[in-house]
């Protein structure tokens, strides 16, 4: 049998996976194996994240939301703004409300006075 | 989009609260706990957790911190150095009197001040004094001769609200304005 090198192939192989972590930190986008790795675990990170989004979204959403209200009347608070929304049956939902809260915090008190029965 | 709307100098401007413990009746515990939420930004709408977007608070009057009950000579306050055998404690009586009121309201907000790296940079914020004379009475905003606080840090605290509408800036109705009963 002659002798065959592999040629070219792994290193097209290789080059694609390094055109992906070129804006990586130190060895990260530098050294072959490191790289291998980093694509792997940045791929799972934005799997998964990607779920995380929206339940980190809601999160923050609920903080301002809850932020707003609180400062409007002693006794009141997003727990019971949620409720008379859904007692209301007004379809707002918590993206709305914490843009509200921030663009426009009276047009927030109006409606959370409106919907107070 | 939520994280780029009011991204202003102005929304992020640290603003001053002042809070004085002779006219305000309310326990140590739960001012501390108003205070916390006032040095995280917990309070505004734009708060975000990854950004330090609290308020300075100036604590006067700090030796009439009121306690319920018998905490006064009761609470222990623990130290530890390390060394097998160092563990001290002192009664809250003797820490107003040794360290001061300031120091009991600064280690109540300590621990309710999410643990970590900012937590420190927080309690910072927080400015606490003995008497009623502080430094920085420039700092804390006055319309009208009427401290502008957007929030209740203080026991009856003027809402910004009621101070805009003073101004005829909001239509006169209930809109926004504190209301004291329920």
């Amino acid at each position: 049998m002659t002798r065959i090198r592999r040629g070219y192939i792994a290193r097209r192989r290789r080059t694609k996976i390094r055109l992906f972590a070129s804006s990586f930190r130190g060895a990260r986008s530098r050294l072959t194996r490191t790289i291998i790795q980093q694509k792997i675990r940045s791929l799972v990170s934005s799997h998964r994240d990607r779920d995380r989004k929206k339940i980190d979204f809601r999160r923050l959403w609920i903080t301002r939301i809850n932020a707003v209200i609180r400062g409007n009347r002693v006794s009141y608070s997003y727990s019971r703004l949620i409720h008379n929304l859904y007692k209301r049956q007004l379809l707002l939902n918590r993206k709305i409300l914490a843009q509200i809260a921030i663009l426009n915090r009276n047009c927030l008190y109006m409606i959370s006075n409106e919907i107070r029965s | 989009m939520s994280q780029q709307l009011a991204r202003t100098r102005l929304a992020y401007a640290r603003t001053w609260h002042h809070l004085s413990f002779a006219t305000d009746p309310r326990p140590l515990g739960r001012i501390a706990s108003s205070i916390a939420l006032h040095l995280m930004g917990k309070h505004k709408p734009i708060y975000d957790p990854s950004t330090d977007c609290g308020d300075y608070v100036i604590a006067t009057s700090c030796a009439d911190i009121n306690t319920t009950g018998k905490k006064r000579y009761q609470k222990l306050y623990y130290t530890h150095s390390t060394r097998p055998g160092s563990l001290k404690s002192m009664s809250m009586d003797n820490m107003f009197k040794k360290w001061g009121g300031g120091e009991v309201l600064k280690k109540a907000v300590r621990g309710m001040l999410p643990k970590n790296r900012l937590r420190d940079k927080r309690l910072a914020r927080l400015k606490v004094f003995e008497g009623e004379d502080h430094p920085y009475r420039k700092n804390v905003v006055k319309i009208d001769g009427k401290t502008v606080n957007n929030d209740k840090i203080g026991h009856s605290g003027e809402t910004l609200d009621a101070v805009l509408q003073m101004k005829n800036e909001l239509p006169p109705e209930k809109v926004g304005v504190a209301q004291a009963s329920t």
